[in-house]
């Protein structure tokens, strides 16, 4: 029995993902994630540190990390790359003008040995913003088609009226599931 | 070999007559003679082994010469007449060398290897160097609309990219945007003629901003007045950037609002709908309603506000913050629609990123109700000068200026707005 079949033992035995939320200031990430644990998301402070939500879904239970993206705040994101199953990477499709700046953090946080594992997850938020550049654009932004040996996935989004929050948190946990626990 | 040998016993033999000292003497010539055909055997054995390509002093020549050749390639490269391809090309041959200093570690003194791997990023620094200065590398941008407009969302982005080449044709579409501005500025001027102050294009105002498009862009102005009438601001997101000496005015309520390298420019807006996102502001007066409001590289600027969030700040100083005042006609309906109607009182507890302390933060202070600006002074809009202009500021504390839209005077009124800042 190898390390790995005991670390997959106890997760499963707790049915545990950690998810980690990042991204630039200003994308949405407290609102997202408040918006998925059905709490009022009218009054989100940008985030001065982090928020710890946990969350049921799909019969696991989530530790959904999101952590603040002011500047100053970015490095310290590295202290919760430890034990992260999932990475969600949110981008604000309506701030063209950071798009590469969003690219370019993103790329180095990739880089990062211990997230070499986790799934990642983009969502272009704030599609209910008219105007707001469409996944395919993000997609083409963060050149994402260049990762290699990175289960990715992007989804179109709005944390203001919940589309496709379900439909990108629903890929994220399956393709983490099927590879933590071996599609049970 | 054995020749010399026996001829070297022979000698001498000859002065030693016993047969026990030839007995000896013919022992230790078989020892020499093995131990000479071991060393011979050896020898050839390590010629045969030994792998020519571990040879240090081999393989420094040959990174000496590989270097050098690099670099006069790069320095022609550089010194113009070199074309991309063949950098690229270069940089594929760094790339070699660095493999084969790679592949050499095992064998290389740690002083070589340093040596070599020093010699490698400086040729690595070159070829980037040449590589960038023969094609400038574009931030990215998107541009959405192929033909018309477009440009201005560009604008924002050429200057920080240092796209020199592109300057002209950018700075032409900002002279441009800024004739726009200019109409606007005249159109109080024209309120006795509602023809022609209909006629003005208001499309124009709105900073490039086809039909089609939802996102507005402002950029490039020097000392302008712009006010789009409401219809073309509403729920738009509107992107201010690059802008000195500016008023703007966007009596609307509006999606979302970037504020990027303002000088001394005041900007008031109708209630924003998600976030403002300001990055650069110095000497700036800026009026907004929104969700949530970050506030990044701004110095000696007044913020009156009504958020519904915590405002933020990072790397500012000389903040001052007050309330915002509803200052158009329609502003209370919009606040209400856009739940920002009861004022939260947010304004007033700052979140300073750069000062994370029980104490107060040095980089931000409420600004005293007595230096407060009272709201703008009117503006016509074309057209609209009479129903969707800011009103005319009846209910403004500072009685000091006195200059409203009818005589049509912005500048003075303006300059009466800096006094109750100053």
């Amino acid at each position: 029995m190898g390390l790995l079949s005991i670390i997959r033992k106890t997760k499963l035995k707790e049915h545990e993902m950690r998810l980690l939320l990042v991204g630039l200031d200003n994308a949405g990430k407290t609102t997202i994630v408040k918006r998925i644990s059905g709490e009022d998301a009218s009054t989100v402070s940008p985030t001065l540190g982090f928020n710890i939500e946990t969350l049921e879904f799909a019969g696991y239970q989530l530790n959904v990390w999101d952590v603040g993206g002011q500047r100053s705040l970015r490095p310290y994101w590295r202290n919760y790359f430890e034990a992260t199953d999932g990475l969600v990477w949110v981008v604000d499709s309506t701030d063209r003008r950071r798009l590469a700046d969003c690219a370019e953090e993103l790329a180095r946080l990739l880089q990062e040995e211990r997230l070499a594992g986790a799934t990642l997850l983009i969502m272009a938020n704030k599609q209910d913003v008219p105007g707001a550049l469409g996944a395919d654009a993000i997609r083409e932004a963060l050149r994402l088609d260049d990762l290699v040996g990175r289960q990715w996935s992007i989804v179109a989004c709005s944390a203001v009226d919940g589309s496709g929050l379900l439909e990108g948190f629903d890929w994220l946990v399956k393709d983490i599931a099927a590879r933590i626990y071996l599609l049970e | 070999m054995s020749d010399q040998h026996s001829g070297v016993i022979e000698v001498l033999e000859a002065p030693a007559a016993p047969a026990a000292a030839s007995g000896v003497l013919a022992r230790l010539a078989e020892r020499e003679e093995a131990r000479t055909s071991a060393a011979a055997k050896r020898l050839q054995e390590l010629q045969v082994s030994g792998d020519p390509r571990e040879s240090v002093d081999a393989f420094m020549d040959e990174f000496a010469s590989r270097r050098q050749q690099l670099e006069a390639a790069l320095q022609a490269a550089s010194g113009g007449g070199g074309d991309a391809g063949a950098v690229a090309a270069l940089a594929e041959q760094i790339g070699e060398l660095e493999k084969a200093v790679a592949d050499a570690t095992y064998f290389l003194p740690a002083y070589d290897l340093r040596q070599a791997t020093l010699a490698l990023a400086a040729l690595r620094e070159q070829q980037e160097a040449a590589a960038a200065a023969l094609q400038p590398r574009r931030r990215f941008a998107f541009n959405r609309k192929a033909s018309g407009k477009a440009g201005s969302s560009d604008a924002a982005d050429a200057p920080a990219a240092g796209a020199a080449a592109d300057q002209p044709a950018q700075q032409q579409q900002a002279q441009q945007l800024a004739h726009a501005g200019r109409t606007q500025q005249q159109a109080p001027q024209q309120a006795q003629q509602p023809e022609q102050a209909l006629a003005a294009p208001p499309a124009a105002a709105a900073g490039g901003s086809g039909g089609s498009s939802d996102s507005s862009t402002l950029s490039g102005l020097r000392g302008e007045i712009v006010a789009p009438p409401r219809e073309e601001a509403e729920g738009r997101e509107f992107t201010l950037s690059d802008l000195e000496d500016c008023t703007v005015f966007l009596p609307a309520p509006l999606a979302a609002l970037f504020l990027h390298g303002l000088r001394r420019c005041r900007v008031y807006t109708g209630p924003v709908a998600g976030a403002c996102f300001v990055e650069g502001a110095d000497d700036c007066l800026l009026m907004i309603a929104a969700r949530q409001v970050r506030i990044h590289a701004a110095h000696r600027s007044d913020f009156y506000l009504r958020v519904k969030s915590h405002p933020i700040i990072e790397h500012s100083s000389d903040l001052r913050f007050a309330p915002y005042t509803p200052s158009y006609e329609g502003a209370a309906a919009d606040l209400a629609a856009q739940g920002l109607d009861p004022d939260s009182g947010l304004w007033q507890q700052v979140n300073d990123f750069g000062w994370l302390r029980a104490t107060p933060s040095p980089h931000w202070q409420l600004l005293p109700e007595g230096q407060r600006a009272g709201p703008p002074r009117s503006i016509g809009v074309p057209g609209r000068s009479s129903s969707g202009g800011f009103d005319d500021g009846s209910s403004s504390p500072d009685g000091g200026n006195g200059i409203g839209s009818a005589d049509g005077t912005e500048q003075p009124s303006v300059a009466a707005a800096e006094e109750g800042r100053a």
